[in-house]
C-alpha cells in the first residue's frame, strides 16, 4: 500500500533532504515512500547523483587559485583601458552642448521664423497698418482716419474705373 | 555611499578570488577563468558611479561573473578548446606507455566522470538566468538558502522554488540516463 502523500511533496522533500533542510519527522516518511514508490526513487537517485557532480565542480573550483601577479596584471589592463583614447568626435561629451543647441536653434526657428515671416510679409511700410494710413502714431483716431482715408481713396479710384469704362 | 575608485581597490581585494573560483567552476582553465575574472572587475570599474552600496555591488558582481562565464561556454572558443583538449579514451597522445590499451577501467571512468561534469557545466549554462544564479550559488560557491536569499534579495520560499525548478530544468537537458553508466 502507498503512502497517503502526494509523489509532488515527496519531490519538495527530496530537494530539502539534499540540501540538508529536511526535518526528522519527515525523513523516515521520505525513507518510507522511497521504498514503495519507483518513480520518487528514481528521482531521488538522479538528484543525488546531480549532487555529486556539482560537488566534483566545487571541489575543483574550491582548490583552483590566482596565479601570482593577477592583481598587477588587472592594474596595468585597467590602466591600459583608461589610456586608450577615445576620438575626440566619438566622445558624447563633446556632442552633447552641440546637440542641445542645436535643439534650442531648432526650436526657436521653428516656433518663431513663421509668425517673424508672416509679419513681413502683411507689414507695411512706416506709417501704414493692415488697417490702412495711420498717419505715422498708430493710435486709435489715426486708425480710424487712415481707414476712412483709403475708403475715400477706393471711391474714387472705383469712379475713375467707371467713367474710363463710359468712355471706352 | 557610492563606490568611489579606492574602495573598488578594496573591493577588488575583497572579491577576487571569490569571483575567479565561481568562472573556475563553469570555465575550468586557469588562463581562460583569470581572463574572464579580470572582466568582471573591469566591467565593474566602468559602472562604478551606479553602486550606491556593497551589497548591490557584491549582487552585480556575481551576475556579472555568471553571465560572462556562461556567454564563453557557449562561445565557439570554448568548443574549439574543448575540442583540442579533451581526446576521446584510447586516443591518447603520450609516451609509449601511455598508447599502451589500459586494462584498468579507471582511465576511463574518470573521462566518463569528466565528461559527464562537462555537460553539467553546458547544461548550467543554458538554463534560465534565475535558476542559473541561484544553483551556481548554492552547489558551487556552498551559499546557503538564506545566504542566497539576502544576497540576491528574495523570500526563501522563493529561493526553494528556483533551486527545484533549476534541478528539474537540468533533469530536462541532460536526460533520465545520464548518471547510468
Amino acid at each position: 500500500m502507498k503512502n497517503k502523500v502526494s509523489c509532488t511533496e515527496v519531490e519538495r522533500w527530496i530537494h530539502a533532504d539534499i540540501d540538508g533542510r529536511l526535518g526528522s519527522d519527515l525523513e523516515q516518511a521520505l525513507k518510507t515512500h522511497l521504498i514503495e514508490c519507483e518513480r520518487c526513487r528514481h528521482e531521488a537517485q538522479w538528484q543525488k547523483s546531480l549532487r555529486g557532480s556539482f560537488t566534483g565542480v566545487s571541489t575543483s573550483s574550491a582548490r583552483a587559485r590566482l596565479s601570482r601577479g593577477f592583481s598587477s596584471r588587472f592594474y596595468a589592463r585597467l590602466e591600459d583601458q583608461q589610456q586608450k583614447k577615445v576620438p575626440f568626435f566619438a566622445q558624447w561629451g563633446v556632442w552633447k552642448p552641440v546637440l542641445a543647441g542645436g535643439l534650442v536653434f531648432g526650436s526657436a526657428v521653428y516656433f518663431l521664423l513663421p509668425g517673424l515671416m508672416e509679419n513681413q510679409l502683411t507689414s507695411p511700410p512706416a506709417g501704414r497698418t493692415a488697417l490702412g494710413n495711420t498717419g505715422g502714431d498708430g493710435s486709435f483716431s489715426s486708425v480710424v482716419q487712415g481707414t476712412v482715408v483709403d475708403a475715400e481713396r477706393l471711391r474714387a479710384d472705383e469712379e475713375t474705373r467707371r467713367m474710363l469704362a463710359q468712355n471706352l | 555611499m557610492t563606490v568611489d575608485s579606492a574602495e573598488f581597490d578594496r573591493l577588488f581585494e575583497l572579491n577576487k578570488d571569490r569571483v575567479f573560483r565561481l568562472i573556475f567552476g563553469l570555465v575550468p582553465r586557469q588562463a581562460e577563468a583569470e581572463d574572464l575574472t579580470q572582466q568582471v572587475f573591469l566591467r565593474a570599474f566602468q559602472r562604478l558611479s551606479d553602486f550606491r552600496e556593497e551589497s548591490q555591488f557584491f549582487t552585480w558582481l556575481h551576475r556579472i561573473a555568471i553571465n560572462l562565464a556562461t556567454d564563453y561556454l557557449r562561445s565557439a572558443a570554448y568548443r574549439r578548446e574543448r575540442s583540442l583538449d579533451q581526446p576521446a579514451p584510447g586516443r591518447e597522445e603520450g609516451s609509449l606507455a601511455d598508447q599502451m590499451p589500459d586494462p584498468s577501467p579507471s582511465q576511463e571512468e574518470t573521462f566518463i566522470e569528466d565528461e559527464r561534469t562537462h555537460l553539467v557545466r553546458e547544461a548550467l549554462a543554458r538554463l534560465n538566468p534565475n535558476y542559473q544564479e541561484v544553483l551556481v550559488l548554492r552547489e558551487l560557491l556552498g551559499h546557503t538558502h538564506e545566504e542566497i536569499a539576502a544576497l540576491l534579495s528574495l523570500s526563501m520560499e522563493n529561493v526553494n522554488i528556483r533551486l527545484i525548478r533549476g534541478r528539474k530544468a537540468l533533469k530536462k537537458i541532460l536526460g533520465e540516463n545520464i548518471f547510468d553508466l
